[in-house]
């Protein structure tokens, strides 16, 4: 998308050099907190170089699912919500092929090969384990193939340069502009492994949607496992991979909001450490 | 229950006759099924438990169901039925069918075209988490107070607390669930909200179903089994003698 | 927090009841113990007991049982009970973020122990015999008869009551009756471990079936573990008169996790009244939590009051010859510990 539209829908973060200032800033480390912190060369304080906006968790298990199923009531019936929350929840439909609602801190999203349950409030973490475990406990018969665990936020940049810096450092421009105009950075994803699992594990950095945040950045963290087959490959049944996703959901939920958390801290440090560096000199 | 006898049931318990073909759901465990009555009276959507029946008035709730194109009930998914491809697609575009991103996108392409989605994943939050403990009840007092251990679940290293809680700082509806035992999430930091910036101590029970009785079956079996091998020395020595 | 005892049996040999975590280590705090003093612990541990399984007196047992493979396990022949394996069953389906069921760790000492506990303990039983001269005894005093036919009865209600709840709470499964109090038996000088045993109206359980069983040992001690962290409930004139000697050496832990934190002053002064060798591994039981920043002054508002669960364990150490004397015995304390 052309630059001229940096503060609509398709935001994207653009050469820093041509915003002609991210080399007018430089780093602190907190090392108490090991958060960043960018002063600029005429200012006396700190402030930061960014700041979380929004946050949220999602489980995710992939699989055949019967939608209907999925209704607030069925939920408050089995103490997975409280009655006032499936009281008030928001059907948005509840149809053979999908069932979505709303209830406070709550999205659930089902279709008939995908079960998502996701919140937006960041105090809810685990109740969101909570409501997925009980969820799995009750339907045990339900053929589940895969499972994962998403940790996403937002954050703002404390200014719209730092914000382009950050997009150039995970995606230099120079090879973009032979054939594109003012490139710009829109969503970049990486597959790799997490140390000491066999699990995928994508990470996404996007531009937010300027409606949500303006010169913000998602950063978006997913552990995928497959649960198939076993340690010895060989196929599983429906009720050991309703086991694994439990066993899943009990001992690596915890485990993966530390990591989500330290890989976003660690791709923002050195994001907007970098952009806060003089820039290299430059081919053109 | 049938649903012939669920709907003469309701015809017997509220005098409105009821037709089948009106139901609008069934989920298979048994949770709530919801039916419209026919006839000049207001509709009912009805919540079946246990084998009892409970109804909540609210017609214009129904109408505005039907509007959605709700459907008859659809069976509990077997094993049995054929799978789609869980493996990446060939088509352009990013791997859909295969990951666990969350995304509503891939909800749009599944449930297209009959449902029309807003795109929005619930309402956001914004919060700022400065601590966080899991505390589990250890004593419940008639005064309206309960005792609790505190894991500090920020700091794990952190020393544990004991600490004594007034009820009336746990929501009405989670009271209930305050039995020496029960667990609980408490949580404290700065909310921001369009109108204001406060800070907030929050407290949630831990929630869970009950055991099914798969689970309980399989769970005294597999008591049975360990009781056995307890008596199983004793059995064998007193053989050997 | 929680409650163990280390005793060395003679010829190197060790016995391990009960078991907590040494919150400064994470790890079984008779471990910690025995490796310092340097005990192999695979080796030299004989015997591994657990008096009652309250989340106070287990914690840890299964690495226990794991690192001392040449032990023998005891715990009470009143769970031997197909009701109570269920429940083990349960809770090992209960998975908390850190609150664990102190049941499932029953489940984990059955990694090691496939055919359960090695050994029942109930009234009047010998337990062990060490290999020293002269050798030391391990005699169990109880659950009674009447305590062990109770507690069928018990997990029956128990399960029944489970299946119709949601999964927690979990129940909290032995009662404190149903604790095996041990008698360590030297040639003159023996200690009685109370557990948590409470005085019951009824003549048949509690520290009433301790006191009238015809067959147990008519020795007194000279060193008593008090029982219940010296509460009224797990007290009685019996106990100062037909179990142990004058001014014996009495030994406490605290409780200060309940709203009345043991032992309370009135319990002092009861157990002051009855020896004037009286310790306690933590003085004063309760202590100010230390000040959490930024969120001290919420969490103020929200509680009534609060205490601090001390991470440094307290630890008081008898020692006497084997074929000592009651005169002979030494006390040291350390950390917290206190004489009262």
């Amino acid at each position: 998308m052309p630059c001229e539209c940096k503060r609509n829908v398709h935001q994207h973060l653009r050469h820093p050099k041509k915003e002609g200032i991210a080399n007018e800033l430089f780093i602190l480390l907190d090392e108490q907190k090991g958060a960043n912190t960018i002063q600029g060369k005429n200012r006396g304080g700190k402030m930061p170089d960014h700041q979380l906006e929004k946050e949220g968790f999602s489980i995710v298990a992939l699989g055949n699912f019967n939608p209907t199923i999925f209704q607030p009531r069925w939920f408050a019936v089995h103490n997975l919500i409280r009655e006032d929350e499936a009281d008030a929840a928001k059907i948005e439909i509840i149809h053979r092929e999908a069932a979505i609602f709303t209830t406070g801190w709550l999205t659930l999203q089902v279709t008939e090969g995908n079960f998502t349950a996701v919140t937006q409030d960041p105090t809810k973490s685990l109740p969101l384990r909570d409501l997925a475990m009980g969820t799995f406990k009750l339907l045990e018969h339900t053929p589940i193939v895969a499972f994962g665990f998403n940790g996403f936020g937002h954050f703002k940049a404390v200014s719209e340069e730092s914000w382009h810096a950050f997009g150039h450092y995970y995606a230099p421009k120079d090879a973009w502009e032979v054939v594109l105009k003012n490139p710009g950075l829109l969503k970049l994803e990486l597959e790799g492994k997490r140390e000491g699992y066999d699990d995928r594990i994508q990470i996404r950095i996007e531009s937010s949607p300027p409606n949500l945040v303006l010169m913000g950045i998602m950063i978006a963290v997913n552990q995928h496992r497959e649960i198939t087959k076993n340690a010895q490959g060989t196929e599983t049944s429906t009720q050991e991979r309703n086991k694994a996703f439990l066993s899943g959901l009990q001992n690596d939920w915890d485990g993966f909001l530390q990591y989500a958390k330290e890989a976003r801290n660690h791709l923002l440090t050195a994001g907007f450490s970098h952009s806060a560096k003089p820039a290299k000199k430059r081919k053109s | 229950m049938s649903l012939v006898k669920l709907t003469d049931a309701l015809t017997k318990n509220k005098g409105t006759k009821f037709s089948v073909p009106s139901v609008l759901t069934i989920p298979h465990h048994g949770a709530s099924v919801t039916v419209s009555n026919v006839g000049s009276g207001p509709s009912e959507p009805v919540t079946f438990l246990n084998g009892s029946v409970d109804f909540h008035l609210d017609a214009n709730v129904l109408l505005d169901l039907l509007d959605r194109d709700f459907i008859l009930p659809t069976p509990p998914v077997s094993d049995k039925i054929p799978q789609r491809s869980r493996s990446g697609s060939t088509s352009e575009g990013p791997k859909k069918e295969g990951n666990t991103l969350s995304h509503l996108e891939d909800l749009k392409m599944k449930a297209a075209p009959l449902i029309k989605l807003r795109g929005q994943e619930g309402p956001v939050r914004r919060f700022k988490v400065l601590q966080q403990f899991e505390g589990k009840v250890t004593e419940v007092y008639e005064d309206q107070t309960f005792r609790a251990d505190l894991i500090d679940l920020t700091d794990k290293t952190s020393e544990q607390e004991s600490a004594e809680f007034p009820m009336e700082e746990i929501h009405p509806s989670d009271r209930d669930l305050i039995a020496p035992g029960a667990i609980f999430y408490w949580i404290m930091g700065y909310e921001t909200t369009p109108s204001d910036y406060k800070r907030v101590s929050e407290i949630r029970l831990r929630r869970s179903p009950q055991w099914s009785e798969y689970e309980i079956d399989s769970i005294t079996s597999e008591g049975k089994d360990l009781f056995s091998r307890f008596t199983r020395q004793e059995n064998d020595t007193s053989s050997g003698k | 927090m929680g409650e163990c005892v280390v005793v060395h049996l003679g010829s190197g040999e060790w016995m391990i009841v009960d078991s907590c975590i040494n919150g400064e280590t994470g790890r079984p705090i008779a471990l910690d113990y025995l490796d310092l003093i340097g005990v192999d612990v695979a080796k030299q541990v004989k015997l591994v007991l657990i008096t009652h399984w309250h989340d106070d007196h287990i914690r840890g047992v299964g690495e226990i049982v794991r690192e001392a493979p040449n032990a023998k396990f005891g715990c009470s022949a009143a769970i031997r009970n197909e009701d109570f394996c269920s429940l083990v069953k349960m809770s090992k389906r209960i998975k908390l973020v850190s609150h664990m069921p102190g049941l499932a760790e029953f489940d984990d000492v059955l990694s090691t122990k496939t055919n359960g506990p090695d050994i029942w303990m109930d009234e009047s039983k010998l337990v062990y015999v060490g290999g020293g001269v002269p050798p030391v005894k391990v005699h169990s005093l109880s659950p009674s008869a009447k305590t062990i036919t109770n507690a069928v009865g018990n997990f029956a209600t128990m399960m029944k009551g489970v299946k119709t709840q949601n999964r927690q709470p979990f129940p909290s499964v032995a009662p404190n009756d149903q604790s095996v109090v041990l008698l360590v038996e030297t040639k003159d000088v023996h200690l009685l471990l109370g557990a948590d045993l409470e005085h019951s109206a009824g003549p048949n359980t509690g520290w009433n079936a301790v006191i009238a069983c015809g067959t147990r040992p008519k020795i007194l001690s000279s060193g008593y573990k008090v029982a219940h962290h010296g509460s009224h409930n797990g007290d009685m004139p019996g106990i100062w008169t037909q179990l142990n000697h004058a001014n014996p050496h009495a030994l406490l832990t605290t409780y200060s996790r309940g709203r009345k934190p043991l032992p309370s002053d009135a319990d002092v002064k009861r157990l002051k009244s009855q020896t004037n060798q009286a310790y306690c591994t933590v003085w004063p039981v309760t202590q100010r939590p230390k000040n959490r920043t930024p969120v001290d002054r919420t969490i103020n508002q929200v509680v009534k009051n609060r205490q601090a669960v001390l991470k440094r364990p307290g630890h008081i150490r008898l020692r006497v010859p084997l074929a000592g004397k009651p005169n002979q015995i030494v006390v040291d304390l350390f950390n917290n510990a206190k004489k009262l």
